[in-house]
């Protein structure tokens, strides 16, 4: 009943795929087989629109758990341990898009499925400042602060999870997460090449509060537009609420040393443009 | 864990292999789109069952399975899985019509490993490494499988 050859990719491995769980070593090495091979072409082609229908068609997400399952935990995944749950479930909050800032094409309406933006399960962000410094009396730290922050690039059809080593192309949509011990007041800024500085996240005057959880999107949302040199992105995270205005120009007079205010710290990463 | 945020965005981005798998091993919309419902309410109501010993997709492949299989081995009739599968679809279906429905009447008198190993290895199309994650056992376990499920399947035939 097999239709695929032994060095073909399994409905597992495309799936995992465009599920965004593949490591970037992996999804090239699927790509490159697929673009090479007719009957995996086909299959992937299938499923991608699968995809798509279910986007359009499926029931949403506010429906689930309207009623109670047929089926027990126990028969869907007997290996499964039921556990109890200690975590607070959390609304998905919504916000209205960004303004256009710097030479970023800022459209959260553009990942509008943002629902369609899948959450790369399990993929912390490694900031690319290696060493910690100590803390000053501001209170700013480089590293090992209560949260930190990743990315999800959506490329066409495929979402993964961002890492810096992973150089985004013109048309990429990236969209932040914050992964949180405890609630944490949180704000996400880019310093471009030219030296301006554009604030990601959030949009008021002050840095907005997280919950604790773990790899929470934000509903900030940026495309790549295919400028030239890295961005450097930002991540303040305070135990107060702070006004973003101290924390803005504490990054844009010293990027590399930010005196932000007290009880407040900051990591460091480095978005890569792919080579044309 | 999964908090609910993350669980929304699981229902997206791993919904769709749920809901396609669930109509490939029942050949009935309406059962599959419960299965779809059953497997994300149950991750609603016990977040702590996805441990993360595996990826999402792996473990969603398996609740799948088994969620087919149990509403499989429940039905009645082998005519309802013939009458089920002769309705039209939208998508292509891949494998073929006749491929699953040859799968499913199989599926009922295999005791259920077996019957968990011919679905990732004939409709899912596995390698037997990707078998053994799933399974969550070793790669000889699975050959050990194999051979016994083609020996069933050879016995059936009459080879």
């Amino acid at each position: 009943m097999r239709h695929r050859s032994e060095n073909c990719a399994s409905d597992l491995k495309l799936d995992r795929w465009l599920a965004g769980e593949l490591t970037s070593d992996e999804q090239q090495a699927i790509e490159s087989h697929v673009e090479a091979c007719d009957s995996c072409q086909q299959r992937h082609a299938t499923l991608v629109e699968s995809r798509r229908s279910f986007a359009r068609d499926a029931p949403p997400f506010a429906a689930i758990g309207q009623s109670e399952p047929n089926t027990s935990a126990q028969q869907l995944d007997p290996r499964s341990r039921a556990e109890p749950v200690t975590s607070s479930r959390q609304e998905f909050a919504r916000r209205p898009p960004l303004s256009e800032r710097s030479a970023w094409l800022v459209t959260a309406s553009a990942l509008a499925a943002a629902a369609a933006i899948a959450l790369a399960i399990g993929t912390p962000w490694t900031p690319s400042v290696p060493s910690a410094r100590d803390t000053t009396s501001s209170g700013t730290r480089t590293k090992g602060g209560p949260a930190s922050l990743g990315w999800v690039v959506r490329r066409g059809e495929h979402v993964f999870a961002g890492r810096p080593e992973q150089p985004l192309r013109a048309g990429d949509a990236v969209r932040f997460s914050v992964s949180a011990r405890e609630p944490v007041y949180v704000a996400v800024l880019g310093l471009d090449p030219t030296g301006r500085l554009s604030v990601y996240y959030p949009d008021g005057e002050q840095l907005s509060k997280i919950e604790a959880g773990r790899d929470q999107l934000l509903p900030a949302a940026i495309e790549w537009d295919g400028a030239t040199g890295a961005e450097q992105l930002y991540a303040v995270f305070c135990a107060n609420a702070v006004a973003l205005a101290p924390v803005r120009d504490a990054i844009q007079r010293s990027s590399d040393a930010p005196a932000l205010p007290r009880g407040c710290s900051i990591e460091h990463a480095t978005l890569n443009e792919a080579a044309p | 864990m999964l908090p609910r945020p993350s669980l929304e965005a699981l229902y997206v981005s791993h919904g769709p292999a749920v809901l396609r798998r669930a109509r490939q091993l029942l050949g009935d919309e309406t059962e599959a789109q419960e299965v779809l419902h059953d497997v994300f309410t149950s991750l609603l109501q016990d977040p702590g069952q996805f441990a993360g010993m595996s990826s999402a997709m792996t473990f969603l492949y398996r609740m799948t399975t088994n969620a087919a299989l149990g509403r499989l081995r429940r039905r009645r009739t082998h005519a309802r899985l013939l009458a089920a599968d002769q309705r039209g679809r939208e998508e292509p279906t891949y494998p073929s019509p006749e491929v699953l429905v040859e799968l499913r009447a199989s599926l009922l008198s295999l005791p259920d490993e077996l019957a968990q190993v011919a679905i990732y290895y004939h409709m899912d199309e596995m390698t037997q490494e990707e078998l053994a994650q799933v399974l969550g056992c070793s790669r000889q376990w699975v050959g050990k499988l194999l051979q016994q499920l083609h020996a069933r399947e050879q016995r059936k035939q009459g080879t």
